[in-house]
C-alpha cells in the first residue's frame, strides 16, 4: 500500500514538472516578442541573439507615438470597428438566438442550417462581390461597410452559441413572468438576459476578438490610412520595406495584443462558463 | 407541458420578427455574394471600369490547366487534416495536465490562454521573426542543440515553409481545444473513475476506456470545427509566406485572394471559389449530420 501511495506521489510531481516545463516552452515566443521590443536597433541584429537584453530601452514604444507612424490612428480605428461590430452582433444574436431557442415553427431547422452553413463559405469568394458592391455604393473604405461585413462574419456562430445557452434555461421561468403580464420583449430583457449574462459576455468576447483580429476583410476593404485598422495598418507600414524593423514591429504587436489579452484575463471566468454551457453539449 | 406548447406556438410571427434582422444581414452579406459569384464565374471582368464580357466556361477550363489549383487544393486539405490532428493531441495534452488537483490551477489556465488571446496577425508577425534566417530564435536554438548544422531558410523551402505555417497556426489555436476539453471533463461522472480504479485500471487505461468514450462527441465536434476553421485561415499564411515559395503554402483563401486582388481577375477567382463551394457543400453534409446527432438542430 505504501509503495502504491509513493508511486502516486511521484507521478503527481512528475506531471507537475511536465506541466511547468510545457508552459514555459509555450511562453518562449511571447517572451521573445517582449524582449525584442525593448532591444536597441543594433542589438536586434546581433549574432548570436542575446536572450536577456543587454541595454533595455523603451525607444520602440516611444516611436509608436510619433505621428508619422500613425499607430494610434490605426488603434483608434480598430477600437471603433470592433466595439461597434460587437454591439451590433450581440444584439442581433440575442434576438435571433432567443427566437430560435424558444419557439417552434416549420422553417426553424432550415433557418438554423442556413445560418450555420455560412461558417464554411470561403471568405475570399464573398469578398469579390462585396468589394464591387461597396465600390458601386461608394462605401468602400468606410468603417460602416467594414462593421456590417464583420457582423455577418461572426453572426452565425454567435447565434448558435446563444441559442444553445437559451436552451439551458427553463421555460417555466419566463412563463411565470409572461402570465404575470409582462410582454415578450419584457420577459426577454428583465428575466432572461440577467440569467444569460455569462453567455452574452462569452459571445461578446468572441465577436470582439474576431473583429479585432480580422485581417482579410480589413486589408481589402480599406484603402486609406485614415480608415485602416491595426492588422492592415501595421502590415503595410512596418513590412513595406526591404528590412523589417523588428523591435518596432514587436512593440507595436505587443500593444496591439493588450486589449484582447486584458479582456480575456479579466473576463476569463465568464468566458469559460459561457463556452462550457453554450458550445459543449454532450 | 401542454400549456407551454400552446403559449409558444402562438408566437411564431413574433419569433420570425426577431429573427428577421439577423436573417437580412446574413442574406445580404453572405448569400448574395455567393450567388452573385455564380454569374461572375462566367464573365471576364474589367477591374475598375465596371464592365464585363460573357465568356462562357473559359474560366472553368482554365482552372484545369492551372497547376496552382491542384497544389493549393491538396495543400488546403493536408493543412486542415494535419492541424486538426495536432490540435487534438496538443490540446488534449494540456487539458489532461491541467485537469488535476494542483495549486494555481486558474493561473496556469490563464497563462495557457494567452496564445489564443493575442491577435492572429500579431502571432504571424511573431513567428515571422522567430523563423528569421539570420537572427531568428528558432534557428539559433536548433543550432545550439545540434539539431541543425547551420541555420535554415524556413520560408525559402517548400517543406520547411509548410512546417512553419503549421507551427504558427497550432500555436495560436490549441488553447481553444484545451478549454473545450477541460469543460467537457466536468460533465463526466466521477463515479466512473472510482469504479475504474477499483477494477485496477491505471491512468492511461482510465483515459482510453472512461474519459475518451464519455467525451467522444465533443472531441468529434471540436475536430470538425478545427477542420472547418482551417479553411478560413488567411493571415498566418499571408504574413509568413505570402503563399510561397511557388504556391507551396497557398491555401484556398490565399489562392482566391491572389487571383482576385493580385491578378485582378475576379471571374477566374469566382470560378475557383465555386469549385470550392461545391466541395464544401458535400463536406457540410457531414458537418450537419454531427450537429443533428448532437441535438443542436431540432424542432
Amino acid at each position: 500500500m505504501r509503495s502504491f501511495r509513493a508511486r502516486k506521489k511521484i507521478s503527481y510531481y512528475a506531471a507537475n514538472i511536465l506541466l511547468i516545463a510545457s508552459i514555459i516552452f509555450i511562453m518562449i515566443p511571447i517572451y521573445w516578442m517582449v524582449v525584442t521590443s525593448i532591444k536597441t536597433n543594433a542589438e536586434v541584429f546581433k549574432f548570436p541573439p542575446s536572450i536577456i537584453p543587454l541595454e533595455p530601452v523603451l525607444d520602440s514604444y516611444r516611436d509608436l507615438f510619433v505621428p508619422e507612424n500613425r499607430y494610434f490612428l490605426f488603434f483608434r480605428n480598430s477600437l471603433i470597428v470592433s466595439v461597434s461590430t460587437t454591439i451590433l452582433t450581440v444584439i442581433l444574436a440575442i434576438l435571433a438566438g432567443y427566437g430560435l431557442s424558444r419557439f417552434r415553427f416549420k422553417a426553424k431547422p432550415k433557418l438554423l442550417i442556413m445560418f450555420l452553413v455560412t461558417q464554411m463559405f470561403p471568405f475570399s469568394l464573398i469578398l469579390l462581390t462585396l468589394y464591387l458592391f461597396y465600390s458601386k455604393l461608394h462605401i468602400l473604405n468606410t468603417h460602416f461597410s467594414l462593421i456590417f461585413t464583420l457582423t455577418a462574419v461572426s453572426l452565425a456562430f454567435s447565434i448558435w452559441m446563444l441559442k444553445n445557452y437559451f436552451d439551458t434555461i427553463p421555460k417555466e421561468l419566463e412563463e411565470a413572468a409572461y402570465i404575470d403580464g409582462s410582454s415578450r420583449i419584457g420577459s426577454l430583457t428583465r428575466i432572461i438576459l440577467p440569467i444569460v449574462g455569462p453567455g452574452v459576455i462569452a459571445t461578446g468576447i468572441f465577436v470582439f476578438i474576431t473583429s479585432w483580429n480580422n485581417f482579410l476583410f480589413a486589408y481589402t476593404l480599406t484603402t486609406s490610412a485614415e480608415v485602416r485598422t491595426l492588422p492592415p495598418g501595421l502590415t503595410l507600414s512596418y513590412m513595406n520595406f526591404m528590412k523589417v524593423t523588428w523591435n518596432g514591429l514587436m512593440a507595436a504587436s505587443f500593444v496591439s495584443a493588450l486589449p484582447s489579452v486584458i479582456i480575456f484575463i479579466v473576463l476569463q471566468k465568464w468566458f469559460i462558463q459561457g463556452l462550457a454551457a453554450g458550445s459543449v453539449k454532450g | 407541458m401542454k400549456k407551454s406548447n400552446g403559449l409558444y406556438k402562438k408566437n411564431t410571427s413574433f419569433a420570425l420578427k426577431i429573427i428577421l434582422p439577423a436573417f437580412l444581414v446574413i442574406t445580404i452579406f453572405m448569400y448574395y455574394p455567393i450567388f452573385n459569384s455564380i454569374t461572375m464565374a462566367f464573365q471576364k471582368i474589367y477591374f475598375g471600369k465596371g464592365e464585363f464580357d460573357w465568356i462562357g466556361l473559359k474560366n472553368f477550363i482554365n482552372i484545369f490547366k492551372d497547376p496552382y489549383f491542384f497544389r493549393s487544393f491538396s495543400w488546403t486539405l493536408i493543412f486542415g487534416l494535419i492541424s486538426t490532428v495536432l490540435l487534438l493531441i496538443v490540446g488534449m495534452y494540456f487539458a489532461l495536465l491541467l485537469n488535476r488537483e494542483i495549486p494555481f490551477k486558474n493561473f496556469f489556465r490563464g497563462i495557457l490562454l494567452i496564445p489564443w488571446a493575442i491577435p492572429w496577425f500579431v502571432n504571424a508577425f511573431l513567428w515571422l521573426w522567430l523563423l528569421d534566417v539570420q537572427y531568428g530564435l528558432i534557428n539559433h536554438i536548433l543550432v545550439i542543440l545540434k539539431i541543425l548544422k547551420e541555420p535554415i531558410n524556413w520560408i525559402g523551402g517548400s517543406d520547411t515553409a509548410k512546417i512553419a505555417v503549421i507551427m504558427a497556426y497550432i500555436y495560436r489555436v490549441f488553447p481553444f481545444n484545451t478549454l473545450v476539453y477541460l469543460a467537457s471533463f466536468q460533465t463526466i461522472d466521477k463515479q466512473l473513475y472510482e469504479a475504474a480504479e477499483i477494477d485496477g485500471a491505471g491512468k492511461l487505461k482510465q483515459f482510453f476506456y472512461v474519459t475518451l468514450p464519455q467525451i467522444k462527441n465533443i472531441v468529434i465536434f471540436t475536430a470538425l470545427l478545427n477542420f472547418i476553421w482551417s479553411f478560413q485561415e488567411f493571415e498566418t499564411v499571408w504574413i509568413i509566406t505570402k503563399g510561397g515559395p511557388v504556391g507551396a503554402t497557398s491555401t484556398l483563401l490565399v489562392r482566391l485572394y491572389d487571383l482576385g486582388f493580385q491578378n485582378r481577375d475576379f471571374g477566374a477567382a469566382a470560378a475557383n471559389g465555386l469549385l470550392w463551394v461545391i466541395f464544401l457543400f458535400l463536406f457540410s453534409i457531414i458537418y450537419l449530420r454531427v450537429l443533428f446527432f448532437r441535438g443542436d438542430i431540432d424542432n
